[in-house]
């Protein structure tokens, strides 16, 4: 009844109290942002626990809902902020990696080179998540939101709330950096 | 727009993406977030209509409205003498007179105000039917205070409507000796009875009578009592026709 309907309308619909329509966005998105967040933050518990605020922001705004931009761009803002909050409890240097006027090539990669961790993930997905965290987190996010969430650069740029060029910069980067790091892979 | 994204996704790495990314929500995080979100949106206590809500005010302030409107209505407009079952109606009318009239009062004396009544139209006689009442009860009252005239005349007036059967005489008979009784006892003093002998005759002498007594006052040379009694005349028949010599 609802795989006919978009994504806003869904909204729409659970905004005025059809639960279902909810049930079917919640599908629609489950995976692609929970990965997004696992990816984010390379912690399963961490992860969890980001999802389940995230989608309790999207619940208790549904009143003031109106679909002024796509609902992925919207709900991936909200998971933007969220990670952004996230980031300055735990670490104000890496909040502030997401500053646009940073140089792309002078973000730094993510401090879990550990050779250790490095041999136990010798799988696909291991070689995946670790190249993942070698990169800048804003790197990373960009490369997620294009790749998990299959958004545009301008939606990337307004979830983000970044300048266009910004994010393709930084994709371009990441998309570089994950060659290099998988090239025996691919 | 598309082609510089399209340029900077690469298929492969997106495919090696694909096939590394596994990872799923645990369904207890499913059923927690979605629980969450069926009691967000269940359906809440619809707010009642505005009408529904003030039906109970409005209800109780018609209601009250409408108790001061009739309770207003029956204080201006009583209902006639005759609508009231307990009340005697047209000729029969209560005998207040002879309850507070001595006993030794003559019965062609105690029933001449029902005389006037076939001279005088009928909305008239009603009219001096409400007046009499309202000045006989004070000088009663404040006269023969041990027995207040109302009360009395309540009584009677069931007595009064029966009039023609025999018990209802005796009854009246009765009462009225009580109180001749009481006037007889030393405390009844003369001026007083007097007094009441001089209250009385608005209600109780025909009007022809009543004129005949006038001239006979003037003629014994009390003018200031002609003219008194004069005046009490037109106000007990307000519509009665002098004669020339009195006017």
């Amino acid at each position: 009844m609802h795989d006919d309907l978009s994504d806003e309308r869904l909204m729409l619909a659970y905004r005025d109290g059809d639960a279902a329509a909810f049930e079917a966005l919640y599908g629609r998105y489950r995976t692609r942002l929970y990965r997004h967040l696992a990816h984010q933050c390379s912690d399963a518990r961490l992860a969890e626990e980001l999802y389940q605020d995230i989608w309790l922001k999207v619940v208790n705004a549904r009143a003031d809902y109106e679909p002024l931009a796509k609902f992925s761009t919207w709900l991936y803002r909200i998971a933007h902020h969220r990670l952004l909050d996230h980031y300055r409890q735990r670490s104000r240097n890496v909040a502030e990696l997401f500053d646009a006027s940073i140089d792309p090539d002078e973000l730094p990669a993510a401090d879990c080179a550990d050779p250790a961790r490095q041999f136990e993930r010798s799988d696909l997905a291991s070689r995946l998540t670790r190249a993942l965290e070698d990169l800048p987190a804003p790197q990373r996010e960009a490369f997620l939101l294009a790749e998990e969430g299959g958004l545009s650069l301008e939606e990337i740029a307004a979830a983000t709330v970044t300048g266009r060029e910004t994010v393709k910069s930084r994709l371009r980067y990441a998309v570089g950096k994950l060659r290099l790091s998988l090239q025996d892979l691919l | 727009m598309t082609d510089a994204h399209d340029k900077l996704r690469d298929p492969k790495l997106s495919r090696l993406y694909g096939q590394a990314s596994q990872a799923e929500p645990p369904p207890a995080l499913d059923a927690a977030i979605l629980a969450a979100a069926r009691a967000a949106a269940a359906p809440q206590r619809p707010p009642r209509p505005w009408w529904r809500r003030l039906q109970a005010p409005f209800a109780l302030a018609a209601t009250v409205v409408l108790a001061v409107v009739l309770t207003l209505s029956m204080d201006r407009n009583p209902p006639p003498d005759g609508e009231i079952p307990a009340t005697p109606s047209g000729k029969e009318r209560p005998p207040a007179p002879e309850q507070v009239a001595p006993a030794s009062r003559n019965a062609a004396e105690a029933q001449a105000p029902a005389a006037p009544a076939a001279g005088i139209p009928a909305h008239k006689e009603a009219q001096r039917s409400k007046i009499a009442p309202e000045k006989q009860t004070p000088a009663t009252s404040s006269q023969d205070s041990p027995h207040p005239a109302a009360p009395t005349a309540v009584q009677g007036a069931p007595g009064a409507s029966t009039a023609k059967a025999a018990p209802a005489p005796a009854a009246d008979a009765e009462s009225a000796d009580m109180l001749a009784s009481e006037r007889r006892k030393p405390l009844a003093e003369p001026a007083l009875e007097a007094k009441r002998e001089a209250a009385t005759p608005l209600q109780q002498k025909s009007p022809d009578a009543w004129l005949e007594e006038i001239r006979s006052l003037r003629r014994q040379g009390r003018p200031g009592e002609a003219e008194r009694s004069l005046r009490e005349f037109r106000a007990a028949y307000p519509a009665y026709q002098l004669p020339e010599d009195l006017r």
